[in-house]
């Protein structure tokens, strides 16, 4: 459902705006344009990397789990074609004690949260009151986490240094492993799933309420692409293309939580403390002397996620502003912001970073992060049934009865 | 053949999936239970496990960012 005269809306502000930061920096245009489509696509599927971890666990339920898991394949051939030619690797990043601990801590955080950080600042385009909340919450974690940073200990925690794969194992080995790896974990839900829906094949839709897919587009083009959006596993595959092609373009692939750490170093610096030495983050953190916060390339492309996400929703007439229900989402919203945001300081990155284009870069800290990121977000739906689900359910149900 | 509605705007997910669950378990077989949410994950969620667990599903858009998922109880 595409808005003929709002359809305009979205194209004006790709154009102005990436002539406007081609401007102020070469290049600077790629990195709005995609962040605008990463921020639209995300929102238009509704692809959701809490929903992928929680939900086999909550409910059985598989449908993003299986879809990202097909996004990092493609994703992995993309990147590795990418890698060959330009000879450029992805994100491969620093591991130790910190990215376990820290994925434990993100994934309880963000099964709190209701979002992980793409899909907080997804959600707060489409105007979701909670992740405002759990935006300012990431905000703390990242300005408590940058402190931090500067400590020994957590420097030593990420004391293994950067392991790229195929430089250890080989390309074909370390393809072929990460492919056996990626199908055990699509053997593994499917047979989740299997176990709590049982063999039955799902039932298909229509019964007695017609499907509203409201004023059509009048390019075809858009349409058929809003259907593919509108499926997970479509949604999942366009992020992964996204993905890849902005790897391509600009040689950095999809990261957003790094960016915002510098926003936090910078929060510091203006409120008169300068942080302090940091190994990991000492070749990149503390430099914003240089260019300002705006013409950042990564700056640039949260934005664009943010205003993505609110031109896509609106232009499809799916916006609009959602107060939140319960007191309890705003201190759920809040704690678990701040644990998305320790916990990605202490794992140097979120789960895009150290899994949507850490795993396709074939960097070793990725699958590091991913068992105890599921450990965390298993620990997290113990302890937001108990705080937050239930509760809330119960609050619900009484003033239903009402 | 009964209609149950359930509002839960301004849940966040996973709630509206835990309403609907809780609701189905109450309501007889051929029943309608209608949910409405302006959570676009949970409603594609919904959606997807509803007709997984063997129910009829329809979902729609009432207004903009509002969305009713229809389940009828099948078993």
């Amino acid at each position: 459902m595409i808005r003929q005269h709002r359809r305009w809306m979205v194209f004006l502000l790709a154009a102005i705006g990436g002539w406007l930061f081609e401007r102020a920096g070469p290049g600077l245009a790629w990195h709005w344009l995609f962040g605008l489509a990463f921020g639209g696509v995300l929102v238009r599927s509704g692809v959701c990397f809490v929903a992928a971890v929680r939900d086999p666990v909550l409910t059985g339920g598989t449908t993003y789990t299986r879809a990202i898991l097909a996004a990092l394949a493609l994703s992995t051939v993309g990147f590795t074609v990418v890698t060959l030619i330009t000879g450029q690797t992805g994100t491969v990043r620093p591991f130790g004690w910190g990215t376990v601990i820290g994925g434990l801590i993100f994934g309880i955080g963000m099964v709190l949260a209701g979002g992980c950080v793409s899909g907080t600042i997804m959600r707060m385009g489409d105007g979701f009151a909670m992740q405002w909340v759990g935006f300012s919450g990431i905000f703390s974690g990242l300005m408590l986490g940058t402190r931090l940073s500067g400590s020994p200990w957590l420097n030593r925690s990420l004391g293994a240094g950067k392991v790229f794969l195929p430089s250890v194992l080989g390309w074909p080995a370390s393809l072929a492993l990460q492919f056996v790896l990626l199908l055990g974990l699509w053997f593994l839900a499917v047979w989740q799933e299997t176990r709590r829906f049982g063999l039955r094949r799902a039932t298909d839709g229509q019964d007695g309420l017609a499907e509203d897919n409201g004023e059509d587009c009048a390019w075809p083009v858009l349409n058929r692409l809003d259907d593919w959006l509108r499926r997970p596993l479509g949604g999942a595959l366009l992020l992964a293309g996204l993905n890849i092609g902005y790897f391509a373009v600009t040689g950095r692939p999809w990261g957003i939580i790094t960016e915002m750490s510098y926003w936090a170093s910078e929060a510091w610096r203006w409120l008169g403390h300068l942080p302090g030495g940091s190994a990991y983050l000492g070749d990149q953190a503390w430099q914003l002397q240089g260019p300002g916060l705006l013409t950042r390339p990564g700056t640039i492309f949260n934005i664009g996620i943010l205003i993505g996400a609110f031109a896509i929703s609106y232009a499809s007439a799916q916006w609009r502003w959602r107060p939140m229900r319960h007191h309890r989402q705003i201190a759920a919203a809040w704690v678990g912001g701040l644990l998305v945001g320790l916990g990605s300081r202490l794992a140097v990155g979120c789960n895009i970073g150290n899994l949507f284009s850490g795993l396709p870069s074939l960097s070793l800290h990725s699958w590091l992060f991913l068992p105890s990121l599921v450990v965390g977000g298993v620990l997290g739906v113990r302890i937001a049934s108990r705080l937050l689900f239930r509760p809330v359910l119960r609050l619900s149900s009484e003033r239903a009865k009402r | 053949m009964a209609e149950h509605l359930i509002d839960a705007l301004g849940e966040m997910c996973p709630i509206p999936n835990m309403m609907l669950r809780e609701k189905l378990k109450e309501v007889a077989v051929g029943d309608i239970v209608i949910l409405e949410t302006d959570h676009f994950c949970a409603k594609q969620i919904l959606e997807t496990e509803m007709r997984r667990m063997g129910h009829r599903v329809t979902a729609k858009q009432v207004m903009p960012g509002v969305w009713q998922v229809a389940v009828r109880k099948v078993r």
